[in-house]
C-alpha cells in the first residue's frame, strides 16, 4: 500500500490565537462538564465568575428543555448522610433541569419527594435509602402498607373511587387477569385527570434500600418480564411480555404503571446480597441473580452510575480474595478510604477470633479453626498481594503510616494473644509470627516460643 | 494498486493541507461536506473557523486514530485524565491553553466526537480538585462578583466546600 504524508502548504504569517475560556459556547462548557459530576463540582465551579455562574445556573434549573443537554443529579458523590435536610432541599430545588436523580445513602421524605417533583426527572433511582412518608396520616391504607414512598400521581383524599377501587382489586380480584384489566381501566380513568406532576418520568428504580419492596405508585401496576435483565440499564428498562400479575412464576419482573397519553412508568427493584449477588425483587414475585462474580456486579453498578455512594462492606462480607483483587483492580474498592482501612479492618477482625487472654476462653480455642477460618485466608493472602504490589506497598508504608502503626498494633496483640494460649497449653502447634508477617510479607510459622521470637529480632538487629 | 484518493483543507488563514480522504471522514462536517459535492480528484475544503494551527493537530488526531480507534473516556471522570487515555494521546496534549482552548473548538465545529471528548475530558481534569480560586489562577479567569455577591454564592454552597 502506498504510504502518503500529508502535505502542508503553510503561509508565512501564521495567526495570533485569540480564543479564551470565556469565548466558549455553552454546548462547549456542557460537554466539558459532563465530565464531571454534578455535585459539588456545578455548586463549586458557580464561584469561579459571573459567566460561569450564569451557564451553571441555566444548565442547572432549565438544561431539561434542551434536548442536547441530559443532567444527572448524583447524591452518591457527596455523602448527604453527614449534610443538613435542608441543604439536601436546596439542591433539588436548584437543579430542576436534570433528566436523572440518584438519590443515596439518605431519609427520603415527603419534602425530598415534592422537590422532586419540580424537576423535570425521567429516571429516578433510589439507592440505599430510608423510606419516612406521611402516608398514614393521609389515610392511607396503612393496615396493608408498611412506611413507604408515595409519587404524588394523585390525590387520594379527594378521590374515594379510587380508594375504593383499589380495596376492591386488593380483596376480591386478584383471582383473574379479566378482572385486574378492568380494574387497571378504571383506575386509568380516575387517576388520570388528578395526575400533573412528574410528567416525564420514566422509570423508576428502587436499589438496596431496607423497605425497598414496599417501594409503591399509586395506580394501576401490570407485570412484564424483564428483557436482558443481566445487563440492566436503568435509563433504558425494556419491556418483555405482560405477565399475569398473580402467577407465581419466579422470573425477574418489572412492574409499569399507565396512564392515558403517555408511556407506562417502569419500576424496578434491585436488592444487592452478600458475596456480589444482585437479585431483583418486586414484592415477593420472585428474585434472580443479576450476577455472581466480582465483575457482573462492578459492571452493574458502573452501567448504572451507582459505584459511588455503595458501601462496599456489604459486598466485603465472606467475599474470596480473588473476588476482592479484581473489585480493587476495577475501582470498587480501595484499600485505604477515610483514615480506616480494609487490611485494618480485618486484622481487627482476625484479633476478634484470636485466642483471648482469658483462661476460660484460651480453652476453648483451636488454632485449626482459626487457620480454616475465611477471615485467617483472607488476611493472609491480602498480606502476601500487598508486599507483591509495590503501589500497595507504598500506600502501607509510606502514604497510610497512621493505618500502618494501627496494624502493627493489632499483629502485635494477635502475636501476643498465642504465646500466652502456647503458655497456658504448653501446646507445640505452629503458629505465625503476625507482626513479622506484616513488615516482611514471609508468613513464617512457629511451634516454640524461643524460635518464634527469631524474627522479631532479627529485625530489629536489621534495622540497627 | 489504486492510490489513496486525497483532499485539500482550507484554514481560516489560508494554509492549505492536504489529507487522506479516509482519515479526515473522521469529521462529520467534512464527511457531510464530501457527500454532497462531486467526486473531484482532489476536493478542496474550506474551514474557515479554524486556524493553521489547531487545524494541524486535529489532522494529526485524525491520522493516529483512523488506525487506532479512541477508547471511549468515562463520564465522569474518576481520576485523572492520563490515567484513562493512551500515551500517544498524552504526548498529543501537551499543548498550551490557548491552542487547546482552538482545539476544542475546532474538534466542536469539525463535528469530530471522539477529539472534543478527549480535550474536554483534558480541561475537566484540569478542573478536578481545584477551588474556584485556583481555577481562574490556571485560566486566567477574573473574577468580576462584587464582594457581597461572592460572599452570598458561598455562604448557598457551603456545604460543597466541606464536601
Amino acid at each position: 500500500m502506498a504510504q502518503l504524508e500529508t502535505e502542508i502548504h503553510l503561509a508565512e504569517t501564521s495567526s495570533v490565537p485569540t480564543s479564551s475560556w470565556e469565548d466558549l459556547p455553552m454546548e462547549i462548557f456542557y460537554e466539558i462538564l459532563s465530565f464531571l459530576p454534578m455535585l459539588p463540582f456545578f455548586f463549586k465551579l458557580s464561584r469561579v465568575n459571573r459567566t460561569w455562574n450564569e451557564i451553571l445556573n441555566y444548565l442547572m434549573e432549565r438544561a431539561a428543555s434542551d434536548p442536547r443537554y441530559n443532567l444527572h443529579l448524583n447524591f452518591g458523590y457527596i455523602n448527604p448522610s453527614k449534610m443538613e435536610y435542608t441543604d439536601l432541599l436546596k439542591i433539588l430545588d436548584r437543579c430542576r433541569g436534570v433528566r436523572r436523580i440518584t438519590l443515596c445513602n439518605m431519609t427520603v421524605t415527603n419534602e425530598i419527594v415534592r422537590a422532586i417533583e419540580l424537576t423535570q426527572v425521567e429516571t429516578l433511582v433510589i439507592s440505599q435509602c430510608e423510606f419516612i412518608t406521611d402516608w398514614d396520616s393521609r389515610g392511607g391504607f396503612s393496615q396493608y402498607w408498611l412506611p413507604q414512598i408515595i409519587l404524588n400521581f394523585d390525590k387520594i383524599e379527594n378521590d374515594t373511587r379510587n380508594r375504593y377501587v383499589y380495596s376492591r382489586f386488593s380483596s376480591r380480584t386478584k383471582s383473574s387477569q379479566n378482572n385486574f384489566r378492568a380494574f387497571t381501566e378504571l383506575v386509568e380513568k380516575t387517576v388520570t385527570p388528578t395526575m400533573k406532576k412528574l410528567e416525564k418520568l420514566k422509570n423508576v428504580i428502587v436499589f438496596d434500600c431496607q423497605n425497598g419492596c414496599n417501594f409503591y405508585i399509586q395506580g394501576a401496576l401490570l407485570s412484564h418480564y424483564l428483557e436482558n435483565y443481566d445487563k440492566i440499564d436503568f435509563c433504558n428498562i425494556v419491556l418483555g411480555e405482560k405477565v399475569d400479575i398473580i402467577t407465581k412464576d419466579p422470573l425477574p419482573k418489572v412492574s409499569s404503571i399507565s396512564f392515558r397519553d403517555r408511556e407506562p412508568i417502569k419500576i424496578l427493584v434491585v436488592k444487592s446480597q452478600q458475596k456480589f449477588q444482585c437479585s431483583l425483587a418486586y414484592k415477593n414475585l420472585g428474585d434472580a441473580d443479576i450476577g455472581e462474580s466480582s465483575k457482573d456486579i462492578f459492571d452493574f453498578l458502573k452501567r448504572n452510575d451507582l459505584i459511588n455512594g455503595y458501601d462496599p462492606g456489604k459486598l466485603l462480607e465472606n467475599i474470596p480474595f480473588s473476588d476482592f483483587i479484581k473489585g480493587v483492580e476495577m475501582g470498587l474498592f480501595t484499600l485505604f478510604s477515610n483514615g480506616k482501612s480494609i487490611i485494618l479492618e480485618k486484622l481487627e477482625a482476625l484479633s476478634e477470633i484470636s485466642p483471648r487472654l482469658d483462661p476460660t476462653i484460651v480453652e476453648c480455642f483451636k488454632n485449626s479453626s482459626f487457620t480454616e477460618s475465611s477471615t485467617f485466608k483472607f488476611v493472609t493472602e491480602l498480606l502476601e498481594w500487598i508486599h507483591k504490589t509495590p503501589s500497595a506497598k507504598e500506600d502501607l508504608f509510606e502514604q497510610h503510616k497512621p493505618i500502618y502503626k494501627s496494624c502493627v498494633k493489632v499483629c502485635k496483640d494477635i502475636d501476643k494473644r498465642f504465646k500466652y494460649y502456647q503458655t497456658k497449653t504448653k501446646s507445640n502447634e505452629e503458629f505465625i509470627m503476625w507482626a513479622f508477617f506484616l513488615e516482611s510479607g514471609q508468613l513464617i510459622k512457629k511451634s516454640t516460643k524461643r524460635k518464634a521470637e527469631e524474627p522479631s529480632t532479627k529485625n530489629k538487629k536489621s534495622k540497627k | 494498486m489504486s492510490e489513496t484518493k486525497q483532499v485539500e483543507l482550507t484554514s481560516k488563514d489560508k494554509v492549505s493541507f492536504k489529507v487522506d480522504r479516509d482519515v479526515i471522514l473522521m469529521s462529520g462536517l467534512v464527511k457531510d461536506m464530501l457527500e454532497e459535492g462531486d467526486e473531484d480528484e482532489t476536493p478542496i475544503i474550506p474551514i474557515p473557523n479554524v486556524d493553521s494551527k489547531p487545524l494541524q493537530k486535529v489532522i494529526e488526531y485524525c491520522q493516529y486514530h483512523h488506525k487506532e480507534p479512541a477508547q471511549e473516556i468515562e463520564k465522569p471522570l474518576k481520576g485523572k485524565i492520563e490515567d484513562v487515555i493512551c500515551d500517544w494521546d498524552k504526548k498529543f496534549l501537551e499543548i498550551d491553553q490557548s491552542l487547546l482552548i482552538e482545539l476544542i473548538m475546532a474538534a466542536n465545529y469539525l463535528n469530530i466526537k471522539d477529539l472534543l471528548d478527549l480535550t474536554c475530558a483534558k480541561v475537566a481534569s484540569m478542573i478536578k480538585g481545584k477551588s474556584p480560586e485556583q481555577i481562574r489562577e490556571m485560566f486566567g479567569i477574573e473574577n468580576d462578583f462584587t464582594p457581597e455577591e461572592e460572599a452570598k454564592i458561598r455562604e448557598e454552597n457551603k456545604w460543597c466546600e466541606e464536601a
